[in-house]
């Protein structure tokens, strides 16, 4: 039987099961994908906001400044405008929401990351870390897929290029990422 | 998902706009989203049946996007916020 990433098992419960290779691609993928998000926005949060439970509310947690959509493409991908056409609306809804989409983010990718230190093997996963794993894994792959320029014939250009090709390797690695995604989506419905 | 997207005038959705709810979130076609993990956050995220969530799927994937929900302004941001977080390409507008 083929070892699944992620699998329902007898039981009811979510195992997650990666080997040493895998684990080592997925720790540097996700040590890439925090690194892009970039560090948590400290000064972001008014600490005495922050301290009366305020720190969700407007005016407490954003800047004035507009806030641009991101150059780096992975970036502008895992960032969209929310208003197509309409540069200040988008600004807008960046500055009252980015900061706290990257937070969570991030705190995805860490908690998936952490799960891989106890290594190789079999074990059961709760709910709360699948679904970290599930956003994050969606992330690698929109952050990959920006960098691999993705587009609707990706499986036919995969298969069409060449093994010597540089590229060759990251592509692998995008397209097994969608196998693990694949199995936890299946694994969770 | 895989398939190029159809360009259509209108969302994809035999939705009607309703005069209280004037604003809508689309989800737009991308390469990289599976289809499978659409339909779940869909399911999970809206509570919509899976059959509900499918065809809002196969809309988006075949007419390059689909009107997902509608209701007021800020609730629909928080419906983009949302997406956004599931890593889905989403967007709003006010629906004349």
């Amino acid at each position: 039987m083929v070892r699944l990433p992620f699998r329902r098992g007898r039981g009811g419960e979510v195992v997650m099961a990666f080997d040493a290779a895998e684990i080592g691609v997925l720790r540097q993928l996700l040590g890439e994908l925090i690194t892009l998000l970039g560090p948590e926005q400290e000064g972001a949060v008014d600490p005495l906001a922050r301290e009366l439970g305020l720190a969700e509310l407007e005016g407490f947690t954003v800047g004035t400044e507009p806030v641009r959509a991101p150059d780096d493409p992975a970036l502008a991908r895992l960032f969209p405008d929310a208003y197509p056409g309409d540069t200040e609306s988008s600004s807008d809804f960046r500055r009252f929401t980015q900061p706290g989409l990257a937070s969570r983010k991030r705190q995805d990718a860490q908690a998936a990351r952490a799960s891989l230190d106890a290594g190789p093997g079999r074990r059961p996963v709760d709910d709360a870390l699948l679904h970290s794993w599930l956003r994050t894994l969606t992330d690698l792959r929109l952050a990959l897929g920006a960098r691999l320029e993705v587009d609707e014939e990706f499986d036919r250009t995969y298969q069409a290029t060449p093994d010597t090709d540089p590229r060759k390797p990251t592509m692998a690695v995008y397209a097994w990422l969608g196998w693990v995604q694949e199995t936890l989506v299946r694994a969770l419905s | 998902m895989s398939v190029a997207p159809v360009e259509t005038d209108r969302p994809a959705s035999d939705q009607r706009t309703d005069p209280d709810r004037p604003w809508v979130t689309i989800v737009w076609n991308d390469p990289v989203n599976l289809m499978s993990y659409v339909t779940y956050v869909f399911q999970q995220y809206f509570g919509y049946s899976k059959e509900k969530a499918t065809t809002l799927m196969l809309d988006v994937h075949q007419k390059g996007r689909a009107v997902v929900s509608s209701g007021t302004r800020e609730e629909m941001e928080r419906d983009v916020e949302a997406m956004h977080s599931y890593g889905l390409w989403a967007t709003l507008r006010h629906d004349v």
